[in-house]
C-alpha cells in the first residue's frame, strides 16, 4: 500500500481523531504534528511544531490535515496548496464565504487540486442508507425536511473560542448546524430561498447566536426548516425527510460520546390502502448502528484521492462554497 | 453492524402463513417418508463449524435434533443420499406445485413478500449503487407468486430460476448481479457446500441476498421440539447467527449486513404455551401478563438483538 505522508495541524479533538482514522487506515504516514499548545503534542513520536507556517515549509510531506481554529484556516489551506499539498480542512470552510472563495481560488491556481473539506455527517451510516433509499426512488422523490441539531451547552460557553466571533465566524449555526444544513443540502439541493431568524435567546452576552431558526427553499420548489440550537440543553439530532412516497427520519447519531444517542433511521411507505397497518399506521422499518466507521470512510476517500487519483465525492470546495452563500442567507 | 427492527401496530390475530389442511396434508407426506427413512448414522460433528461438542436437544417424529454447544447451531445428522431423496419426494413436488398451494401461498404471504421484494430493491442499491434491470438467479424458490413478484420487480431484468420444483422456462445466466436463496440453507445437510455452488453463480461484484430459519431464534429455543413448524427433514439446518456467519465465510462470502427481521416468534410461542417446558418460569409468566403492546415491544426486541428465529442476510464474493 502505497504511504500518504501527511503532517496533521492542529491537535486539539480532531486533529487526534483524524491521527486516529489515519492509523486506522493504514495507507497514511504521519510525518509531523503541529499545534500551537505544545502540550497538545505530548506523547506523539512524530516531529513536533508550534508553527504551522513553518511545519510546512520543512515537511516533505504529500498532505496536510487542518485542523485549527476556524480563523486560520484559510492561510493555511491556501499556503498549503500554493506548496503542492494535497489538503484537508476541518468544517467550517473558513469564517465566511469570503474565506471560502479565497481557498477556491488557491484550488484552482494549485498544481495538486485536491481540497476536501470535513463534512463528516455524510459518512454516517444513517445518512448513507438514507442517500440510498432516496437516490433508488423507492419511496419516491424527498419534497421538504425537518431537521432539528441541538447541543447542551456547557458551564463556559459564552467563552469558549467557538463564541468568540473573530476566531469562528459565527455561533451555534456555523459551527454544528452547518451539518444540518449539509445534510440537507446533499439531499435535497442547494436553498436559493432564505428566511431565518438567528438570535441569542439565553445567552444574551455572547456575539455569536445561540439559536437559529431557517426555512429554505430551493429552485424546484423543495423546502425545508432547520432548528440548529445551542440551549436544547441536551444533545439532539433529528432530520426527517417527507418523500412523495413515503418518509424517513434519521435520529440520533453517534460520536465518541454518545449523547447524542443510538445513530437510527426509519422509514416507511406510504399505505393509503392499510395493506400494512391501519390508516395512518404503515409499518416501520428501523435500522441502528452500533459502530461509527465515519471518521474511517471519509479518511479512505482522501487517502483514495491523494494515492490513487479518484475524485473527491463529498466535501468539495463547490460544495463548501455552496453551503457557505447560504449560510450567508442564513445569518443575512 | 447494522441492527434492525420493524414496528407494526398490535391489530389482532394475524392469519397463518398456511392452509392448516395442506400443511397437515405436507407434515404427514414427510412424515411419512420419515418413518420410512430412519436417520443412517447419528454423528456428532456439526456441519457448521465441525466441532464434536454437540449433544441432543429435541426430538420430533423419533428423529434426534442435536445442538452444537460451539456454534449454538441446530441440526439433523441426516446423510446426503436420504436429503437429496427426500428433496425429490414425487408426491410432495405434486402437493407444492398444486394450483391450491400456490394459490394459498399468495393469498396469505403476497404482502410480505412485496414487503421483502422491496428491501431486496433497497438492499441492492444500497451495496451495487444500482436496483433496475439486473441479472437475477433464484435458487429454489417455491412460489410461482413469488417468482413472479421478482420478475415484475424493477430489479430484474434477466431472471433464472435453478433447483426448483418447477421446470420455469428462463434464460441461462452465466453469473448474476443478484443470487437469491430464499429458505433454502433449512433443507442443507452440508450447508457450506451448497453455498459454495450458490457462489459461482455470482459475478465477483454482485451480492447474495438469502434468508433463513435461524436455531438461535427465540422460540425455536423456547418451544424445541414443540413447534409445528419444524419438523424432519423439511428443517435439518438451523443456523444460528453465529453458525450462519461461519457459514458465509466457509463458503468464501463476506457478510456486508445481517438482520433478523423475524415478527412471528411471540405468537409461535403463545399459540403452542402448553408446550413450553414446565421449568421456563419466565416465559410462561410473560406470556400470562403482557399485553399486546408488550409482545409487541418484546417481539421488536428480539428482532433487533439479534434473536428472532429468522434472518436476511447480504454477502458478497470474498
Amino acid at each position: 500500500m502505497k504511504k500518504v505522508r501527511t503532517v496533521i495541524l492542529g491537535m486539539g479533538r480532531m486533529g487526534r481523531t483524524r491521527y486516529d482514522a489515519m492509523k486506522r487506515h493504514g495507507g497514511y504516514e504521519v510525518t509531523a504534528v503541529c499545534d500551537t499548545n505544545p502540550a497538545n503534542l505530548a506523547g506523539y513520536q512524530e516531529k513536533t511544531y508550534t508553527d504551522w507556517k513553518k511545519c510546512l515549509d520543512e515537511s516533505e510531506a504529500d498532505a496536510v490535515m487542518v485542523c485549527t481554529f476556524n480563523v486560520t484556516i484559510p492561510d493555511i489551506v491556501c499556503y498549503a496548496l500554493d506548496r503542492g499539498y494535497a489538503v484537508f480542512s476541518e468544517k467550517p470552510p473558513g469564517r465566511n464565504l469570503s474565506d471560502t472563495l479565497r481557498m477556491r481560488d488557491a484550488c484552482s491556481r494549485a498544481q495538486n487540486p485536491i481540497l476536501k473539506f470535513g463534512f463528516n455527517h455524510r459518512y454516517h451510516n444513517s445518512v448513507i442508507e438514507a442517500k440510498a433509499l432516496l437516490d433508488s426512488k423507492i419511496l419516491g422523490d424527498v419534497v421538504c425536511a425537518r431537521g432539528v441539531y441541538g447541543k447542551a451547552g456547557t458551564p463556559a460557553f459564552q467563552s469558549e473560542w467557538r463564541n468568540k466571533k473573530e476566531i469562528s465566524g459565527g455561533g451555534i449555526m456555523l459551527d454544528q448546524g452547518i451539518h444540518m444544513l449539509d445534510l440537507m443540502y446533499y439531499f435535497m439541493g442547494k436553498f436559493t430561498n432564505i428566511q431565518s431568524t438567528v438570535d441569542q435567546l439565553v445567552w444574551k452576552d455572547m456575539p455569536t447566536e445561540d439559536s437559529a431558526f431557517s426555512i429554505l427553499r430551493t429552485e424546484d420548489g423543495k423546502v425545508a426548516s432547520l432548528h440548529s440550537s445551542a440551549i436544547q440543553w441536551r444533545h439532539k439530532f433529528s432530520l426527517d425527510l417527507i418523500c412523495t412516497e413515503g418518509f424517513i427520519s434519521l435520529n440520533g447519531l453517534l460520536t465518541s460520546t454518545m449523547s447524542y444517542g443510538e445513530e437510527r433511521i426509519t422509514y416507511y411507505r406510504k399505505d393509503l390502502e392499510c395493506r400494512t397497518g391501519g390508516l395512518g399506521k404503515p409499518v416501520e422499518h428501523t435500522m441502528c448502528f452500533d459502530t461509527d466507521e465515519s471518521w474511517d470512510y471519509e479518511m479512505k476517500e482522501f487517502y483514495d484521492a491523494v494515492a490513487e487519483g479518484k475524485p473527491i465525492r463529498q466535501g468539495t470546495i463547490e460544495h463548501a462554497v455552496n453551503l457557505m452563500e447560504m449560510l450567508e442567507g442564513i445569518y443575512k | 453492524m447494522l441492527r434492525a427492527y420493524d414496528y407494526a401496530e398490535p391489530a389482532g390475530e394475524r392469519g397463518a402463513l398456511q392452509d392448516s389442511q395442506l400443511f397437515q396434508r405436507e407434515k404427514q407426506i414427510a412424515q411419512n417418508f420419515v418413518i420410512t427413512h430412519p436417520l443412517k448414522t447419528e454423528t456428532e460433528v456439526c456441519p457448521v463449524c465441525g466441532s464434536r461438542n454437540t449433544r441432543f436437544i429435541f426430538q420430533r417424529w423419533d428423529v434426534n435434533y442435536r445442538f452444537c454447544d460451539d456454534c449454538d447451531s441446530i441440526f439433523v445428522p441426516i446423510d446426503p443420499e436420504t436429503c437429496a431423496e427426500y428433496l425429490e419426494l414425487p408426491e410432495m413436488k405434486e402437493l407444492r406445485c398444486s394450483d391450491a398451494y400456490q394459490s394459498q401461498a399468495v393469498q396469505r404471504r403476497r404482502g410480505i413478500w412485496a414487503d421483502f421484494v422491496m428491501w431486496a430493491e433497497y438492499r441492492t442499491y444500497r451495496y451495487l449503487g444500482r436496483n433496475t434491470r439486473l441479472d437475477l438467479i433464484d435458487f429454489g424458490n417455491k412460489y410461482t407468486g413469488y417468482m413472479e413478484l421478482f420478475q415484475e420487480s424493477k430489479l430484474c431484468g434477466r431472471y433464472e430460476l435453478r433447483n426448483s420444483l418447477f421446470p420455469l422456462e428462463s434464460p441461462h445466466i452465466e453469473q448474476a448481479d443478484v443470487v437469491l436463496y430464499l429458505n433454502q440453507l433449512q433443507h442443507e445437510c452440508m450447508p457450506a457446500e451448497s453455498l459454495k455452488q450458490i457462489r459461482r453463480a455470482l459475478k465477483d461484484d454482485g451480492i447474495l441476498i438469502l434468508n433463513t430459519r435461524l436455531g438461535s431464534g427465540f422460540d425455536i429455543l423456547t418451544l424445541k421440539g414443540g413447534t409445528d413448524n419444524i419438523f424432519p427433514y423439511e428443517h435439518i439446518m438451523l443456523p444460528s447467527k453465529r453458525g450462519l456467519e461461519i457459514i458465509l465465510d466457509q463458503a468464501g462470502f463476506d457478510l456486508l449486513e445481517i438482520t433478523t427481521p423475524g415478527t412471528r416468534d411471540m405468537e409461535a410461542v403463545l399459540k403452542n404455551r402448553e408446550r413450553i417446558e414446565d421449568t421456563n418460569f419466565f416465559v410462561k409468566y410473560l406470556l400470562d401478563n403482557a399485553d399486546g403492546a408488550v409482545m409487541a415491544d418484546f417481539q421488536q426486541f428480539l428482532q433487533k438483538s439479534g434473536l428472532s428465529s429468522f434472518a436476511q442476510v447480504v454477502a458478497k464474493k470474498r
